[in-house]
């Protein structure tokens, strides 16, 4: 054993200094989820205060449970989650290909530098232009609609059109940044497999299909798992800015966030608070213990752990 | 290893190439459009906005907004230079920490692996939230109006980890690594001199989004910062958009308080902080590109 | 390429060392609380008055410029008069929820914090966990001045389970009431006898014919925050509980299912169908009045003074009546309050500064207004702004005592003697000093929050058919829990008038 760690010292100590880190900036804060566990109350220091507060089990979790409302919340959450994980895995990956395969590479670099803006611009930004574009009087959309003699519709209130649009605007947003993974991953394909191809006279399509596509695959598989333990989490300023906070859609735009924080705001309780945090890391745990399994059993190189 | 110009079998064909130049240049302009919007309305007059709404052609032009941001943060120039500061030192430390540590755990031998692995998932899916993050930063640390307090907090993440392990994984052969061991090289040198130099489009994508990791930053920077001379731009931009959202509902809650919200400026100073913020990101942008995108051209062309 | 490696390696290395050493020597810190050389050491007993202590104070509001150099002023006048210095924090408006949070939670020292709503340091919540310091003796024994100048109905408010927990800042209009405002112009033009109208019906003519004659005005103009429920308390915000105003028996009712509620709704429905109310209501985020918007009803809480200010955010001339009599309730005595912290070890003179903000003129207006001759100067007792008065622009109404604050020019001279009138003229709430438990109900407040936030801004905007959406809505307060909330409460209430 000893013999094993000496053999390997020179690679642990490469660790060494990300390992404090975790330690230091990860592990030391857990200590903040004991806290959803407890009926926490102010005696003294910190420490103090935590260990004299009563433990209360799941007590602080059951507002997530109260009620029908709260079983939409959760069914939005994990729908939206399913649906934006596959579009963000497959649709920048298509595109960082056709990037890649560009006959003109400055178009290939000016692209991709436009299609990155909208990570910059926050969700609050955002939230204005969506509404530039449809709200019910001024919007450019309805204007639109009225001149050519259709009936303005009024956006905020209708909810069936949400699911699409909040995942569009989600695709939107981080497609650039999604896209950047992808290219730096294919410029770092070995370039021999290509030439190998092109020598058998493997069609560009072929290549695409028999050497680029599986040499993303673990990355995709990581990709997939990382974004999957974030399942039971979702983007506050997508469902709460970019819709309005309108009553109407709730429906289709309550989730596990929006609903943590319309309480907080009006009870302030951070038991509550970082008892919806743990709930989030628990079901991400589950999920991401699951998939990882199944990504096992097809591709044990692919897992993460 | 020299080759000719290209095979043309290499290349997709003229077709295809017409079609994803139509695909992406639609995607290009979905992309560019809002933000060419906020730059004309951060240049808009004010009252033009509150009567007709958003226009591209404003009634009137003004640069209002920018004075007001200018006028209000007297230290902007100062706030830039913490920025950048927090920035180059962050990304440095952060790229050092992550290809470190992610090279590590890319490495299939290596018997400790597994216990690395899951020292940074789990950290991946639970957090400690504001206060445990506060309690260890601000009183155990002690980085209270440190400027570390803004670079340390940010230099990891387990995503980058993970994302540049799976870089090293598709372009570092182990033949490579095992030739370098054979060769009597320790593990850091083989790290340094061979590693590192065929990871850079890796180490490139994660330094671009530690870079703007820390440019985008605002939280620690509330959390942790009391000292005017230390606030970051973003914070101190996120601020008066914060400013005016707030005041604007106590306000209109609460008559007294008007006194305070008069004033305030709203869509054009939003707008305008966004393109002080981004405009400045944007500049550093390409030369992160040139790593992942100016690769592809290199191998296009020539080994 | 060789050399930036070796560099970035330098930095990781150094990063290491750095963390070390922080990890040892702060150590220590955690144990005795946290203090690492912002305050002096005399923590030993509260008796050691040879030693100055510092008070640090959290307070709401942008941080100004000049911060520093009024601080040093103030502190300056402090240690003269009760031996000791003043830390001034401001935290941005809209970031201070957040990080007095995080701050009261993991335990950090500091001696007085402002309280005010949920997310403005929580008054009851932080109260109740145990994070401020009961002051009763404390007031009793260093604060007499506060005493002797705040309103008494305020000690009977900010009492939570027999003890005080706050003192108000907000004194001068403890019971703002509710206003209606419309724009000069119009009144004079068409000769309406604005306090002739308490009701939406009344106003109904008037809209009628503006619509008419006046089509660029927008006519009412409501928001997502828009509600009304004249004649009724609430007990807990956005929990339709309520009880009638002026009623004995305490009974808790649902507002919406109140004859007077499904009527107010109807009318407005009307309103809305008639196209008096804006169309975007109910996704309308809140907002100040905006320069220039052309509106002729809105409703806001109001009191002496507060026409000038509106004239000057709208840009127009507007006056206002006022539809409610000023009222005292058990929240309205809980918008703006000053606590110490229970984990303070200069309550004493935390209390003795409190004290002065709330009697000594001077220490007073230098918070409020910076130092004068730099920041402000006095023309016949009122305050009149110099150029540097930018650099120190503090809120007001969160600082203490503001019947000590000088006027400014512009405000009328009587303007004490009409807030002490409404004041003095102010109903008290049959329900003033009850503070609802929330710990039993909170899984139902959590569940009806958002129910609330679901239907509330459609149905008090008109934007939607009464009838049907009403119907919902109650359904899904009751699904939510309404019930279990309105007798739980009525219960807490019972008890609460039975030992009274």
């Amino acid at each position: 054993m000893w013999t094993r760690f000496k053999k390997n010292f020179g690679l642990t100590a490469i660790a060494l200094p990300g390992l404090i880190w975790f330690i230091l900036f990860s592990y030391l804060p857990l200590i903040g989820i004991v806290i959803a566990f407890k009926d926490y109350k102010i005696s003294g220091g910190f420490f103090e205060s935590l260990l004299s507060s009563k433990w209360v089990g799941f007590d602080n979790f059951k507002f997530m449970f109260a009620t029908n409302d709260a079983r939409i919340m959760v069914r939005n959450t994990l729908l939206y989650n399913m649906l934006f994980i596959v579009i963000n895995i497959v649709v920048p990956l298509f595109i960082a290909i056709m990037i890649s395969e560009l006959l003109n590479k400055r178009g290939a670099k000016a692209y991709q530098t436009m299609i990155f803006f909208p990570y910059f611009l926050s969700w609050v930004v955002i939230s204005y232009f969506v509404w530039a574009f449809l709200s019910p009087d001024k919007g450019l959309v309805n204007r639109l609609l009225v001149a050519m003699g259709a009936d303005g519709i009024s956006w905020y209130s209708e909810k069936k059109y949400w699911p699409f649009l909040l995942t569009f605007f989600n695709t939107w947003k981080n497609l650039g940044y999604n896209i950047v993974i992808y290219l730096a991953a294919i410029v770092g394909i070995d370039k021999t497999y290509y030439e190998a191809a092109s020598l058998d006279g493997a069609s560009k399509w072929q290549q695409i299909k028999h050497i680029t596509l599986p040499q993303l695959r673990s990355l995709v598989a990581v990709l997939f798992l990382l974004a999957i333990g974030k399942v039971f989490n979702s983007d506050f300023g997508l469902f709460y800015q970019v819709p309005r906070n309108s009553g109407a859609l709730f429906p289709v735009t309550q989730t596990v966030d929006t609903y943590v924080y319309r309480t907080f705001r009006v009870i302030g309780d951070i038991g509550m608070s970082s008892a919806a945090a743990a709930l989030q890391s628990i079901v991400g745990l589950v999920f991401i213990l699951v998939a990882n399994y199944i990504i096992r059993k097809i591709d044990r190189e692919s897992a993460l752990f | 290893m020299k080759r000719q110009k290209s095979y043309s079998y290499m290349d997709i064909s003229k077709g295809s190439n017409v079609l994803f130049n139509v695909i992406l240049i639609v995607l290009s302009i979905l992309a560019v459009i809002p933000f060419i919007f906020v730059v004309i309305i951060s240049l808009s007059d004010e009252a033009s906005i509150v009567s007709k709404g958003y226009s591209f052609v404003p009634e009137s032009w003004s640069s209002h907004a920018y004075e007001y941001i200018f006028k209000n943060g007297a230290d902007i120039l100062n706030s830039y230079g913490i920025s950048v500061i927090v920035t180059v030192v962050g990304v440095l430390i952060g790229l050092a920490l992550i290809a470190t540590y992610a090279y590590v755990i890319s490495r299939q031998t290596y018997p400790y692996r597994k216990f690395f692995t899951l020292v940074a998932l789990i950290p991946m899916l639970f957090g400690g939230g504001l206060v445990g993050n506060y309690l260890v930063v601000a009183r155990l640390l002690n980085l209270k109006n440190s400027i570390w307090a803004l670079i340390l907090p940010l230099a990891m993440s387990p995503f980058y980890v993970f994302v540049l392990k799976s870089f090293y994984r598709t372009s570092i052969p182990d033949a490579i690594i095992e030739s370098a061991k054979i060769d009597g090289a320790s593990e850091l040198r083989t790290f340094v001199s061979i590693v590192l130099p065929i990871s850079k489009a890796g180490l490139a994508t994660i330094g671009l989004f530690l870079t703007l990791g820390y440019w985008n930053d605002w939280y620690n920077a509330m959390l942790y910062i009391d000292e005017q001379s230390l606030i970051p731009i973003q914070y101190m931009l996120i601020r008066i958009e914060n400013n005016i959202n707030f005041l604007a509902q106590l306000g209109s809650q609460q008559g007294i308080v008007s006194e305070v919200t008069r004033n305030l400026p709203s869509e054009t100073v939003r707008m305008a902080i966004v393109v002080l913020t981004v405009a400045p990101i944007a500049c550093v942008y390409p030369f992160f590109q040139k790593y992942f995108v100016g690769g592809l051209t290199l191998g296009a062309v020539k080994e | 390429m060789g050399k930036k490696l070796i560099s970035l390696l330098l930095a990781a290395l150094l990063c290491v060392s750095l963390f070390a050493g922080c990890s040892n020597t702060k150590n220590d810190d955690v144990k005795d609380d946290g203090q690492n050389g912002t305050k002096t050491e005399d923590s030993k007993g509260s008796d050691s008055a040879e030693e100055a202590v510092e008070l640090v104070y959290y307070t709401i509001g942008t941080p100004p410029a000049d911060l520093d150099k009024v601080t040093a002023k103030l502190s300056e006048m402090t240690m003269e008069k009760i031996n000791a210095k003043v830390k001034l924090v401001f935290i941005d408006w809209g970031d201070y929820g957040s990080k007095i949070t995080a701050i009261i939670n993991s335990g950090e020292e500091y001696d007085i914090a402002f309280a005010a709503g949920p997310d403005q340091g929580n008054f009851l919540g932080n109260s109740k966990k145990g994070a401020f310091a009961p002051l009763d003796e404390l007031l009793e024994e260093y604060g007499q001045g506060i005493l002797e100048v705040v309103h008494p109905a305020f000690w009977e408010g900010l009492t939570i389970d027999g003890k005080i927990y706050g003192i108000p800042t907000k004194g001068m209009d403890i019971a703002a009431p509710n206003c209606w405002m419309y724009p000069k112009e119009l009144v004079d033009k068409y000769d309406i006898d604005i306090d002739s109208i308490k009701t939406f019906e009344d106003l109904e003519p008037w809209l009628e014919k503006l619509s008419k004659e006046e089509p660029e005005w927008q006519l009412m103009d409501l928001d997502q925050d828009s509600h009304f429920a004249p004649g009724y308390e609430y007990l807990i915000d956005s929990v339709p509980a309520v009880i009638a105003k002026g009623d004995d028996s305490l009974t808790v009712k649902n507002l919406y299912e109140e004859d007077s509620t499904v009527e107010l709704l109807n009318t407005l429905r009307k309103y809305y169908k008639a196209g008096y109310i804006n169309q975007d209501a109910a996704i309308k985020p809140p907002s100040g009045l905006v320069k220039g918007e052309k509106v002729f009803w809105k409703q806001a809480q109001g009191g002496p003074g507060a026409d000038n200010i509106w004239s000057k955010d709208r840009g127009y001339p507007i006056i206002s009546s006022q539809v409610e009599e000023a009222y005292i309730s058990t929240s309205s005595t809980r918008e703006a309050v000053v606590c110490i912290s229970s984990n303070s070890k200069h309550k004493e003179k935390a209390m003795e500064f409190l004290n002065l903000l709330n009697t000594d003129s001077d220490v007073r207006n230098t918070l409020g207004y910076g130092i004068e001759g730099e920041h402000y100067e006095l023309v016949d007792g009122k305050v009149r702004f110099l150029e540097a008065s930018s650099n120190y622009a503090v809120p007001n109404y969160s600082l203490g005592n503001l019947s000590l604050v000088y006027l400014k020019e512009d405000d009328p001279d009587d303007l004490r003697e009409q807030v002490d009138k409404i004041n003095e003229s102010a109903v008290e709430s049959t329900m003033l000093g009850f503070t609802p438990d929330l710990e039993p109900i909170k899984n139902e407040i959590a569940a009806i929050t958002n129910v609330n936030k679901e239907f509330r801004p459609a149905l008090m905007t008109g934007s939607v058919d009464i009838e049907e959406n009403l119907a919902k809505f109650n359904a899904k307060l009751k699904e939510a829990g309404l019930d279990k909330v309105i007798e739980t409460l009525q219960s807490q209430l019972n008890e609460w008038k039975a030992n009274k």
